[in-house]
C-alpha cells in the first residue's frame, strides 16, 4: 500500500517484536480462549472487561492483549457448541447444528479440530483483505444503505426453512418467536417503549446473549438434570481426529472454505452486522449448495466449515472500516474505538496515514493471534473434551453458575440474572415439545436489523416498496432469497426431507 | 498496610458513632467505597470521562471510586436503576443532558427529572451538522433554504437522543421539516450519510474532528456548531449565530444523586470535582475526545435540565414522541 511508507512497516514489526508484546497476546489469545468457551461470556464481554486495564499501558501492548481475544473469543465460542450442545456466543448457535452432531457420533475431535483450522483460515484470509484492498472494501460498503441491509438479513432469516429439520411450522414459530422477543424494549425507530410492562430494564431490549445463553445453555442444564436418564444424550468415546485429514478435509471442500471466508470477510465488513449473521448466511449457502448425500443436521462436516470460517473471518473484515473509516463493522470494533481514543489515537479516515507503523503492527498482531489462536486451541482441545467426563452432578451448576456470572456481567445488571431463567425454561419447554431452538436465535439476531433496515428504508423512501428492487445490490439480494427458498420449498425436495425428525 | 487498615476500622467507628449523633455524619463522608453508575458500555466517551475523574476523585475523597457500566436504552437503564438506590452519597451515576430531562417525557423510565439530586456538569460538547463534502449546501443557511422548498432525511445517534432532538429543535424554530432516519450511534449515522441515504448529520461536535486530515481534507462538511463562540477544536466552523441563527445548544454529561441526597454531601461532592474539573491537567486529557470542561453547580445543573425540558417538550409533541 503505498500509503505506507518502509520505515513504518519497520517500526510497526520492531514494536510487535518485544517479549511483553507477545506475553500480552499470548494471555490475550487465552482469556479469548476462557471467555469464548465459557457459555455467557462473549468476546464482547471479554474485550469489555479488559479495556479499563488497557487504559494504562501502551497502544501497541493494548492492541496486542485485545487481538488475541478477539480472534480467539470468536473461535473458542465453537468449543461448547460442538461438546455439550451449547454456543459460547450467538456466534457459534449454527455450528452446533452439525458440530454436535459430529461428537454424537464420536467425532467431536475431528469437529473441534476442523473449527479451529477453519477459524485460521478465515482469520488469515480476511486479514489478507485487510492488508491489500482494505479502502476499496470499505468505500464500496459505504453504497449500501438500509435497502440493502434489509435484504441480506432477508437471505439470513430464509435459512430458518433450510435448518428446520422435522416440521417447517415449529421452526418457523421458534424464528417469530426470536423476532418477538426482539421487538421489546424501546422502539429504535419510532422511541416509543413495546412489550416493557412497566419494567424500566426492559427498555434497552432484551440481550442477544442473555436470550441466547437461557435458549441454549440453561435449558441443555435442565435437561441434563432430568432425572430419568432416557433422554439424556450419553456421547461415545471420542475418536481422535488426525490433524492432517482435518486439513485435507478444507481442501476436499476448498469451495465451501473459501465462499465462507468471503461472506464472512464482507459482513465484516458491513458495519452494524457481526459473526452470528455471517455464520448463518454461511451456512445457508452451504446448505443450498448441498450434494443429495450430504447430511447437513446430522454432523456434516461441511457444516462446521461453513460457520467457522465465516465467523473468524469477520475478525479482519471488521477491521476494514475501523480502520479506514473510523466506523467499527462489528460489536467488538465497536469497543475498539475507545481503546484507541484512549491511547491518544483518532480513529478516523486519517488513522493509517497518521499511524502508519500501527497500522502494521495491528497487522502483525491479528497475524500471530490468528496462529496462537491454532497452537492454544490445539492444545485446549483435549482438555477442553475432559468436560464430556465430568458428572451432570457438577457440570450443571458449574455451567449454571457460569452462565449467571456472564449474563450479569453484561450490565451488571441482576435483571438479567432473572431474564437469563425465564429464557431457560422457555428453551427447556421448546426442547420438550420439540421446537427447534437454533431458529429463535436466528430471529433474535436478525430481526432488529430486518425491522429497523425495513422501516428506514421506507422512511426514506416515503413508504415506496419499489426501491428493493430499483437498487440492483438488493434486487440480487431479493433473487438469492427467492433461489434459497425454491431449494428448500420447492416440490423436488418435498418428498425427500430429511426422515426422521431431530431431537434437537 | 495494616495500618491503613485499623485507621480506616477507625474512621468507620468514629462514622458509625457520628450517624447515630446525628446530621454530624455528613462531616465524615465518605466512609466507603463511592459507586459510580455508567449507563454506558465501557469503551465509550462517557465510560472513559468517568474513568478519567475516578482517580483524582478517590485522591480528594480517600475512598475508591467503583466504576458500574450499566449500558442499555441510551443511558436510562442505568439512570431508572440509580434511582432506586439509597440516597446517601454512596451511590451516583452519570446522566446526560437527553437522559436526565427528555426521556422520561417520552416513554415510562421509572424516573422523571425530579427523581434527581443533580451534583454537577463535567463536560460539554456543541451540537453540529455536517453535510458530505460533495453536498450542494456550503452553509447552515443553504440548509434551511432547502429545506423549505424540499424535504431531506437527516440522521443522528438514536431517536430522541441528544443529537436528534438538538436538530428537532432547531427545526421546529426555523418552522421546517425534515425526515429524521434512525442510527444506533453516530457512527452508524455517519454510514448513512455517507451512502447517501441521508442529506445530513447532527452530532456532537467531537465526533468531526477525526474525520478531517492534517490539511484539512475530509468527506464531510461541517456547516455549523451551536456553541456560543467557535469551538477551539475547530476554529474555522462557523457558529449559528455567526450565520444569522440564534441557536446554542450542546450535549452534556454531568453527575447526578439519587432525589433526596443530603445538601452537606452534594456540595462537598460538588466542590471536590469543581477544583478537579478546572485542573489543566483534566483538560488536557479531556482533548483527547474533544470535551471541554464545562463544570455547573447543582442548581445552574437543576436549572439547565429543567429549561432543556421545556424547549423540547412542544417539540417533542409536534414529532409525536411525547408520552400520553
Amino acid at each position: 500500500m503505498d500509503l505506507i511508507a518502509f520505515s513504518d512497516i519497520l517500526q510497526g514489526a520492531v514494536q510487535v517484536a518485544n517479549p511483553w508484546i507477545v506475553f500480552f497476546l499470548i494471555v490475550g489469545v487465552v482469556i479469548g480462549m476462557i471467555f469464548g468457551a465459557a457459555p455467557g461470556l462473549t468476546a464482547p464481554a471479554a474485550i469489555a472487561l479488559f479495556l479499563p486495564v488497557t487504559y494504562a499501558m501502551g497502544p501497541t501492548s493494548s492492541m496486542a492483549l485485545l487481538m488475541g481475544i478477539y480472534c480467539a473469543g470468536y473461535f473458542a465460542g465453537s468449543i461448547p457448541a460442538i461438546l455439550i450442545n451449547t454456543p459460547g456466543a450467538p456466534s457459534s448457535a449454527a455450528t452446533a447444528l452439525d458440530g454436535f452432531a459430529m461428537a454424537r457420533a464420536g467425532e467431536g475431535d475431528r469437529a473441534l479440530s476442523t473449527a479451529i483450522w477453519g477459524s485460521l483460515i478465515g482469520g488469515l484470509f480476511s486479514l489478507l483483505l485487510l492488508m491489500t484492498i482494505a479502502p476499496l472494501l470499505a468505500r464500496f460498503a459505504l453504497t449500501f444503505t438500509s435497502v440493502e441491509y434489509f435484504s441480506f438479513a432477508l437471505i439470513g432469516i430464509v435459512c430458518v426453512a433450510g435448518i428446520s429439520r422435522g416440521s417447517l411450522t415449529k421452526g418457523f414459530a421458534a424464528a417469530l418467536f426470536g423476532i418477538l422477543v426482539s421487538t421489546v424494549g424501546i422502539d429504535p425507530v419510532s422511541g416509543v417503549g413495546r412489550f416493557m410492562f412497566g419494567e424500566p430494564n426492559l427498555m434497552g431490549g432484551i440481550p442477544q446473549t442473555t436470550a441466547l445463553i437461557g435458549l441454549f445453555a440453561i435449558s441443555q442444564m435442565l435437561l441434563l438434570s432430568k432425572k430419568d436418564t432416557q433422554d439424556q444424550i450419553v456421547l461415545p468415546t471420542q475418536k481422535a481426529a488426525s490433524q492432517l485429514a482435518v486439513l485435507r478435509d478444507l481442501w476436499r471442500y476448498r469451495w465451501v472454505t473459501f465462499k465462507s471466508a468471503v461472506i464472512g470477510s464482507l459482513i465484516g465488513v458491513l458495519p452494524g452486522t457481526g459473526p452470528a449473521i455471517a455464520s448463518w448466511i454461511s451456512y445457508s449457502d452451504a446448505l443450498r449448495a448441498a450434494k443429495p448425500d450430504d447430511k447437513f443436521g446430522q454432523g456434516e462436516v461441511k457444516g462446521v466449515i461453513a460457520c467457522e470460517v465465516s465467523n473468524n473471518a469477520v475478525t479482519g473484515g471488521a477491521m476494514v472500516p475501523l480502520l479506514t473509516l473510523g466506523i467499527p463493522g462489528d460489536p467488538v470494533t465497536a469497543i475498539l474505538i475507545g481503546a484507541l481514543m484512549i491511547q491518544g489515537v483518532h480513529v478516523g479516515p486519517f488513522l493509517i496515514q497518521q499511524n502508519g507503523s500501527l497500522f502494521v503492527s495491528i497487522l502483525l498482531l491479528l497475524f500471530l493471534s490468528n496462529i496462537l489462536m491454532v497452537a492454544v486451541g490445539l492444545s485446549a482441545r483435549k482438555v477442553a473434551a475432559k468436560v464430556l467426563q465430568i458428572p451432570p452432578g457438577i457440570l450443571v451448576p458449574t455451567i449454571c453458575m457460569m452462565a449467571a456470572i456472564g449474563v450479569f456481567s453484561i450490565s451488571n445488571n441482576a435483571f438479567d440474572v432473572r431474564l437469563v431463567l425465564i429464557f431457560g425454561l422457555i428453551g427447556y419447554l421448546m426442547v420438550r415439545l420439540e421446537f427447534p431452538t437454533a431458529p429463535a436465535v436466528l430471529g433474535i439476531v436478525l430481526g432488529p436489523i430486518l425491522e429497523k433496515n425495513l422501516r428506514n428504508a421506507l422512511t426514506v423512501s416515503d413508504m415506496d416498496f419499489s426501491v428493493f428492487i430499483t437498487r440492483p445490490v438488493s434486487a440480487a439480494a431479493l433473487i438469492a432469497t427467492a433461489c434459497l427458498l425454491y431449494v428448500w420449498l420447492g416440490p423436488r425436495k418435498r418428498s425427500e426431507v430429511h426422515p426422521q425428525p431431530e431431537k434437537l | 498496610m495494616f495500618k491503613k487498615q485499623i485507621i480506616r476500622l477507625a474512621r468507620i467507628a468514629v462514622a458509625m458513632g457520628a450517624m447515630i449523633g446525628g446530621p454530624a455524619a455528613a462531616q465524615e463522608y465518605p466512609v466507603k467505597p463511592i459507586q459510580m453508575i455508567v449507563p454506558f458500555g465501557q469503551g465509550g466517551a462517557t465510560d472513559q470521562v468517568a474513568r478519567l475523574m475516578a482517580a483524582p476523585l478517590e485522591e480528594a475523597l480517600g475512598q475508591p471510586v467503583v466504576i458500574i457500566n450499566q449500558p442499555g436504552a441510551g443511558g436510562a437503564i442505568g439512570l431508572s436503576n440509580l434511582t432506586k438506590a439509597r440516597p446517601d452519597g454512596y451511590t451516583v451515576a452519570i446522566g446526560s443532558d437527553s437522559t436526565l430531562g427528555a426521556r422520561p417525557l417520552m416513554s415510562e423510565t421509572g424516573y422523571d427529572a425530579d427523581s434527581f439530586t443533580m451534583i454537577a456538569r463535567l463536560v460539554q460538547i456543541p451540537s453540529g451538522v455536517a453535510v458530505r463534502a460533495d453536498s450542494p449546501y456550503e452553509t447552515l443557511n443553504d440548509l434551511v433554504q432547502a429545506l423549505k422548498t424540499g424535504r431531506l432525511a437527516y440522521s443522528g445517534s438514536g431517536v430522541a437522543s441528544g443529537p436528534h432532538l438538538a436538530m428537532a429543535v432547531f427545526l421546529a424554530q426555523q418552522r421546517v421539516q425534515a425526515t429524521f432516519v434512525n442510527s444506533d450511534s453516530n457512527q452508524d449515522g455517519l454510514v448513512k450519510l455517507l451512502s447517501g441515504e441521508v442529506d445530513f448529520l447532527t452530532g456532537g461536535g467531537s465526533n468531526f474532528p477525526a474525520l478531517f486530515g492534517e490539511d484539512g481534507q475530509s468527506d464531510i462538511r461541517v456547516l455549523g456548531l451551536a456553541a456560543e463562540e467557535r469551538w477551539p477544536f475547530m476554529p474555522d466552523v462557523p457558529t449559528y449565530r455567526e450565520q444569522g441563527f440564534d441557536y446554542v445548544n450542546s450535549q452534556w454529561f454531568g453527575l447526578v444523586a439519587p432525589a433526596g441526597a443530603p445538601q452537606e454531601i452534594v456540595d462537598e461532592l460538588s466542590s471536590k470535582i469543581k477544583a478537579m474539573v478546572e485542573t489543566p491537567e483534566f483538560s488536557q486529557r479531556l482533548e483527547g475526545f474533544f470535551f471541554n470542561a464545562a463544570y455547573l453547580g447543582p442548581t445552574e445543573m437543576d436549572a439547565l435540565v429543567k429549561e432543556d425540558m421545556q424547549n423540547v417538550r412542544p417539540v417533542l409533541a409536534e414529532i409525536g414522541l411525547l408520552k400520553n
